[in-house]
């Protein structure tokens, strides 16, 4: 017997799930192409908020508009990152050094120290209030399946994860640019042999990853309605966890081992103060590391 | 000539220094300050700011002043306990300071007052209302409401409107906690019952999970001791959940920031307990109008503390004049027992060592509260 108290708790935790799902798209796909965590993901998220408040309120634009206006500050930022974080630790093309354990842990610092300087700015601009995005651009009508109660901008969030999901899968697949992608990311030798120009490879992940970020962050944001500098911290972590416990390299992993983490922490919640309910994604992380290393959805490794 | 224009440039400093020195002598008054500038409760810090500011210019411009040139600047404590002792140790050891204001967070005043309380220089606090604050040391006082008094009228404001059940919601700090456990004592005494009582995070956007459980008990009211940002989240999910429990808020709510941040829709209606209104007095609405003529908005409770505080720290320096000193100041609030400012006259109690302010029962209509009795 379950009941309608406990599926809208269940329901909670799966909204909540695909916020952190809807983040870690764009960590894993970079992580597949360069096996390095991108540490400024959560400020693209972040940006991606601050996008849509300032189109909201400053400027006053329709949502067409700030759609857009998201997807090019999104866009912009993954240039930034991968210019100044990335590329001057790319000194040698080969596998080998691309791959490195060095590379991997100075980009990982780097991308920290970027992320770290982004929110430092936007403390010092918006004195890292929390600030509301106005109420005619919420998507917060509450929609009501037999009991369980949900907003639109959840559904929103959902949906978008999805096609996300749809849209990455397919430029993977089907244009040149995702193939070319998939090429560095399985065999970069090979790439590089056949005439792919691995830095615009890269450039073409980091922008992708990023935008896909903003929007994430547009979506929650329209959702939620509060923005604030940290915002992106402590989702970019979850996102993280759900990476990892994902098997690193798989999207769709990435998406479902989010969701996971949020129907845990809610079913946790039943039983415990809401306040202990933030270990739960970490003590998934300990338990993934320990007896699935490969995550719940390990691809062959490169 | 490198050598000429550096010591030229030596003697400019040093005629310069000597100059504002001989000024400050005669007419500089420096109080210290430690608020929120930046982070979470910025909003706040500002506000502090604000009420010093218009305090300061309002003052010069009395006949009271007598010349002196008064000036507050607040430090930025982000609300955090150690930024809090740091900026402590700083002002102690600044002589030009004659008495420090501050801090906003109870958690942040608890934790820098034994500082200046060694220090011995004055801390006068307009806002953390944590019942500990005033028992720090002789040098740490308080003008503003206390939370032991807060909380017993919170528990009879609730039993008033018919609440026998209630679910409690807080946050898990200094302020979150007295709060919450004066409220439940109070709201006991008066023979209620607390039906459901969580902690939240502060840094939590959804609180959703925890609003259900709440609404699993069937309370008849729901109480909130937590600060604005967190409120207003607290409220707006409430509301898009379509739980229509009727909502009680405490006092650090009565903010315009409540509105600004939830949207005056999700607030309709919710339970607030007030300090500071306009139509507590003549005075105070004034205060109301001059405010808003001059920020083009509203002040909170914490802006119009902020102002009186500043006043009677003013009037007390220039009465005491010329034989000012950090040791006056501590004297003058030992033996002051009442002060006519913004709030009419209110008593101060040397025993207890607080100031007695009134509060009454609020309702939040259409953005703004409205008196209820």
């Amino acid at each position: 017997m379950i009941d309608t108290f406990v599926l809208s708790q269940l329901a909670i935790g799966v909204s909540v799930g695909m916020t952190y799902s809807i983040v870690a798209i764009g960590l894993t796909l970079i992580y597949r192409v360069l096996s390095a965590v991108n540490f400024a993901h959560g400020e693209a998220y972040t940006l991606g908020a601050f996008a849509t408040l300032i189109g909201a309120t400053t400027l006053k634009l329709p949502l067409w508009v700030i759609v857009p206006m998201v997807l090019l500050v999104g866009a912009a930022f993954g240039w930034g990152i991968e210019r100044l974080a990335f590329r001057p630790f790319r000194k040698f093309t080969d596998e080998a050094s691309l791959k490195s354990r060095a590379v991997r842990e100075a980009t990982l610092l780097s991308s920290f120290a970027l992320g770290l300087v982004v929110r430092e700015i936007l403390d010092r601009i918006y004195h890292g209030e929390w600030l509301a995005i106005p109420q005619e651009y919420l998507l917060s009508t509450p929609l009501s399946f037999g009991g369980i109660r949900l907003s639109v901008g959840e559904l929103a969030i959902g949906v978008v994860s999805v096609v996300m999901l749809a849209c990455l899968q397919f430029m993977l697949h089907r244009t040149r640019t995702g193939i070319a992608i998939r090429a560095v990311s399985s065999n970069l030798v090979g790439a590089q042999f056949s005439g792919i120009d691995i830095n615009r490879v890269v450039v073409a992940v980091f922008i992708v990853g990023s935008l896909l970020g903003a929007v994430a962050g547009m979506v929650v944001s329209l959702a939620y309605g509060n923005v604030q500098s940290y915002m992106g911290l402590t989702v970019v972590i979850k996102a993280f966890v759900a990476m990892v416990i994902g098997g690193l390299t798989s999207l769709p992993g990435a998406v479902v081992a989010g969701i996971l983490i949020g129907v845990a922490e809610s079913t946790a919640g039943i039983f415990l103060p809401s306040a202990w309910t933030e270990m739960v994604a970490y003590g998934m992380l300990l338990l993934t590391l320990l007896f699935l290393p490969q995550g719940l959805f390990a691809r062959r490794r490169a | 000539m490198k050598h000429s224009s550096l010591s030229s440039i030596l003697v400019a400093a040093t005629l310069s220094l000597v100059a504002s020195v001989g000024h400050a002598q005669t007419k500089e008054v420096k109080f210290g300050c430690y608020a929120p500038m930046t982070g979470q409760l910025a909003i706040f810090g500002k506000s502090m700011q604000s009420g010093f500011d218009m305090a300061i210019d309002e003052f010069q411009k009395s006949a009271q002043a007598k010349g002196l040139k008064f000036s507050i600047q607040c430090e930025d404590d982000q609300g955090r306990a150690d930024d809090g002792i740091n900026i402590a140790r700083k002002l102690v050891e600044d002589k030009s300071v004659l008495a420090v204001l501050g801090s906003w967070s109870s958690t942040v005043t608890l934790a820098a007052g034994p500082v200046y309380n060694e220090g011995k220089l004055v801390n006068i606090t307009p806002i953390s209302s944590h019942p500990d604050v005033t028992k720090v040391g002789p040098y740490v006082f308080r003008q503003s409401l206390v939370q032991s008094q807060e909380g017993s009228f919170n528990g009879a404001s609730l039993w008033k409107l018919g609440a026998r059940n209630i679910a409690m919601l807080g946050i898990p700090n200094d302020y979150g906690k007295a709060n919450m456990a004066l409220t439940r004592r109070g709201f006991e005494s008066q023979g209620g019952k607390i039906v459901f009582e969580e902690f939240v995070r502060p840094d939590a956007q959804d609180f959703r999970q925890t609003l259900q459980k709440a609404a699993r008990e069937n309370p008849d009211w729901i109480y909130i001791g937590a600060f604005a940002p967190q409120t207003a989240l607290i409220l707006k999910q409430l509301r898009q959940m379509g739980i229509k429990t009727p909502v009680f808020v405490c006092a650090a709510d009565d903010t315009p920031d409540l509105a600004r941040l939830a949207g005056t829709e999700a607030i309709e209606g919710t339970h607030v307990t007030v300090q500071t209104n306009p139509a507590l007095g003549p005075e105070l609405a004034d205060f109301y109008k001059r405010y808003e003529a001059r920020y083009s908005r509203l002040p909170d409770p914490f802006a119009a503390n902020s102002y009186n505080t500043a006043m009677m720290m003013m009037t007390m320096v220039a009465q005491q004049l010329p034989n000012v000193s950090r040791e006056s100041i501590r004297k003058g609030l030992d033996d002051i027992r009442s002060f006519d400012g913004i709030f009419g006259k209110i008593k101060y109690d040397p025993v207890s060592r607080e100031w007695e302010f009134k509060l009454l029962q609020g309702v939040i209509e259409k953005g703004t509260t409205r008196i209820i009795n």
